[in-house]
């Protein structure tokens, strides 16, 4: 399954990573970078042969979207992508006391996804991720 | 709609320069083969031969990942790892410690392939001036991954050609191997990519 991600915003407008003509044709592709996250209010991940959402993320203030397409290629020329979407927030947590909590949803090439709550050091494929600097709190 | 990525070997020429970057999905399958030459050719000459009282080894392979196309904003966050599974008594294959300097301005990690052809290559610890050390491939998994650092700018890949730091590999085969081809492994790249 292929997927496209499109970024909805507050005032219902939106900005696909990939807009087609009439005809079904892409005729632009736009980049993580375009989002303009001071008026960003949901994150979609799109099933392309569809154009369907299958994920959509609702954010709330002081949450930042993280989006990546993890990939895992071998020597063989076989290829495996996951898409990671979700969102990051410090919370205060006592008169002083800071905390992050993120809310991660992996989606796998079969369409299932899997939800986690933080990464996850070492694991195959909740291993954490270098974040951009639009994604840092 | 995606960056398009290759496995990527360099061999020849001289230290700093070598003389091709080779694409391994050009290649066979298999598409990768350790001898005792250092060219990128595909086929049984020049093997690894085993020897009574002798430690034999392949010419090392500077290999690494590089953009070869496509449209997305960068890839960093790379690692390596393999299947965890040997080939078997006196046979192993060894990844340098260090990750050497690769990029689209320069490539002074580089160290042509030495040795004997048809007989051994040099040890990449005591021939290979950036080594120091060398672990067994089968050590990284998916689970204990080994980092690949990028020395292009931002240490990050945002343009066809950009490509990770070299990680150097090389066989070793003992008296206590057995002959003949050795089944393909399966080695990843595993990367992020927006």
């Amino acid at each position: 399954m292929g997927f496209y991600w499109r970024a909805i915003y507050k005032d219902g407008s939106q900005l696909s990573q990939i807009e087609k003509n009439e005809k079904g044709e892409t005729v632009k592709e736009n980049l993580y970078p375009d989002i303009d996250r001071s008026r960003l209010t949901e994150f979609h991940l799109i099933y392309s042969a569809r154009d369907i959402p299958i994920v959509k993320i609702h954010l709330r203030p002081g949450q930042k979207l993280i989006a990546r397409r993890r990939t895992w290629n071998d020597w063989h020329g076989n290829s495996t992508v996951v898409w990671l979407i979700g969102w990051h927030q410090t919370i205060k947590v006592g008169w002083w006391k800071k905390r992050n909590i993120q809310m991660l949803a992996f989606v796998f090439p079969d369409g299932h996804i899997e939800i986690v709550d933080r990464f996850y050091k070492d694991h195959p494929v909740f291993d954490p991720l270098e974040k951009m600097r639009p994604e840092e709190l | 709609m995606a960056a398009t990525v290759a496995w990527f070997f360099d061999f020849g020429g001289s230290d700093g320069t070598p003389g091709t970057q080779q694409d391994v999905s050009a290649l066979g399958p298999p598409r990768m083969r350790f001898k005792t030459n250092d060219d990128a050719t595909i086929d049984n000459v020049d093997p690894v031969p085993i020897i009574s009282g002798q430690t034999k080894r392949s010419y090392w392979k500077h290999v690494y990942l590089r953009v070869t196309g496509g449209t997305f904003t960068q890839i960093d966050n790379v690692k390596f790892y393999t299947d965890g599974t040997s080939w078997g008594t006196g046979i192993s294959a060894y990844i340098g410690d260090e990750n050497l300097t690769n990029n689209q301005g320069s490539q002074a990690g580089y160290e042509v392939g030495d040795g004997t052809p048809g007989d051994t290559g040099v040890e990449m610890v005591t021939g290979h001036t950036g080594i120091t050390a060398r672990t067994d491939t089968t050590t990284y998994t998916s689970g204990a991954v080994r980092d690949i650092t990028i020395s292009e700018p931002g240490a990050i890949l945002d343009a066809s050609g950009d490509r990770t730091n070299y990680v150097v590999i090389q066989l070793e085969v003992l008296d206590t191997a057995s002959p003949g081809n050795l089944d393909d492994r399966t080695w990843t790249f595993r990367y992020d990519e927006i």
